[in-house]
């Protein structure tokens, strides 16, 4: 074996073990036909080749039929979180007095431009009841847009809004919440409509009434941003067993999706606990908030990749 | 496989309805087809021969050894060479419509050589 040789098969490793085994010395041998008199390392062209190949290879592995059922499961898990934490602010924040030493006006009954997003994804969930497939997901998409413009909208009228970290991770879950089923499950439509509904009930008579609060100031919202990322975390961890004994991967694709938007529900909690409460809001945070969740998803990609893998083997044997 | 075949696909195939070849050779074979428009490399070769294999559309034929160095030669299994036929035929037959349509707006370069529109 040349040196020329050796160096093709180590750049081959970025194959499976098993596609190495099949069709790596044929493939080396194309290499070295292929390469002109003299050469003595593999071409930069040819690394690129063999990593896009790779690629290729195991990612065809991977069903698209079952991202797509994972990115079903991970909307509904995302409707629900959305609408939730929709009806936790809509009751106990925008029903609330805002404290006096405020010098933004009250928006009529509610104290905020967030009180229309909220009503809008608490509506959404309901109205999963009886739409489904396009006229739901506008519906979904009605209620991402309006919380999006809420973020500018204090620069055009004298009205408060939520903070970033209350308004980005719904958006990430207003976003997931997209790629809904046109075929939902009888289950999931009533199932997140009572929730959202009994979430609502229980934040209304939990609420301190007498005392005066906002997003920022005496409740901690950090703690029910910290709550929720926790429960749909959890919530998703759950999906993905449960259908791993199922023999489907496609809950390992739900809870890749529903990791950003957890992560941006835990940051501002995090923050907390590591005593840097802006941390949420800053670009360090962010940045923390975008390598995490690379890393997650790669680490998860490459077990829904091997798995997908395994399974084509067991079907070509 | 569907149709309508990519453009790397179709001329692996029509290389092979000649004689069964082995990588190497379907790199240069494929690049004469196309006037070396299409050069494929390695990675993107074994990519296509795993899926027209699974597809059932080439088979191994044989294999050598030659210096040391593995050689699997490929062949179009029926399969293949119906599939080869289908996407010819619909070539053709865009080929043909489209000749028609450039004729009536007056140009005639789809004509052949010392004919007449």
């Amino acid at each position: 074996m040349n040196e020329l040789e050796r160096r093709y098969r180590a750049v081959l490793r970025a194959y499976p073990h098993s596609w190495r085994a099949e069709r790596g010395d044929e493939m080396v041998a194309t290499y070295l036909d292929a390469a002109p008199a003299g050469r003595t390392v593999p071409s930069i062209m040819d690394i690129a080749d063999v990593v896009r190949g790779s690629l290729r290879h195991r990612l065809a592995a991977t069903d698209a039929g079952l991202a797509v059922r994972g990115s079903r499961i991970a909307a509904e898990l995302a409707l629900f979180g959305a609408a939730a934490l929709a009806a936790v602010w809509f009751c106990v924040i925008e029903l609330a007095a805002m404290p006096d030493d405020y010098i933004l006006d009250e928006l009529g009954p509610v104290q905020s431009l967030g009180a229309l997003a909220w009503a809008s994804w608490i509506a959404v969930a309901l109205a999963g009841t009886v739409l489904k497939g396009r006229p739901m997901r506008i519906a979904v998409g009605i209620a991402l847009g309006l919380t999006a413009l809420t973020i500018p909208a204090p620069a055009v009228v004298p009205f408060f809004r939520p903070s970033l970290t209350v308004l980005v991770p719904q958006l990430a879950l207003g976003a997931v919440a997209l790629f809904l089923s046109p075929r939902r499950r009888l289950r999931a439509r009533y199932g997140i409509a009572v929730a959202v509904l009994a979430i609502a009930a229980i934040a209304l008579s939990a609420r301190p009434w007498e005392d005066a609060l906002t997003y920022r100031l005496g409740f901690g919202d950090d703690y029910v941003l910290g709550a929720a990322g926790v429960l749909l975390g959890t919530g998703a961890v759950a999906v993905a067993v449960a259908r791993a004994f199922r023999r489907s991967a496609d809950g390992l694709w739900a809870l890749l999706i529903v990791l950003t938007p957890v992560m941006l529900l835990l940051m501002p909690l995090i923050g907390r606990v590591l005593d840097a409460p802006g941390l949420a809001e800053s670009w360090i945070g962010v940045l923390i908030i975008a390598v995490a969740a690379a890393v997650a998803t790669v680490s998860l990609l490459s077990v829904v990749v091997r798995l997908g893998l395994r399974r084509r083997e067991r079907a070509r044997a | 496989m569907s149709t309508p075949l990519r453009e790397p696909t179709f001329l692996i195939l029509t290389a092979l309805a000649r004689e069964p070849l082995h990588g190497y050779g379907l790199i240069n074979e494929v690049a004469a087809l196309s006037d070396g428009r299409v050069t494929l490399r390695p990675g993107t070769l074994y990519g296509a021969l795993d899926r027209l294999t699974e597809d059932g559309l080439i088979a191994v034929d044989r294999e050598e050894v030659v210096d040391g160095r593995l050689r699997r030669y490929y062949r179009l299994t029926e399969e293949g060479a119906g599939t080869l036929t289908a996407e010819t035929d619909r070539l053709r037959s865009n080929v043909e419509a489209a000749g028609v349509r450039l004729r009536e707006r007056g140009l005639g370069f789809l004509r052949p050589e010392g004919g007449s529109a």
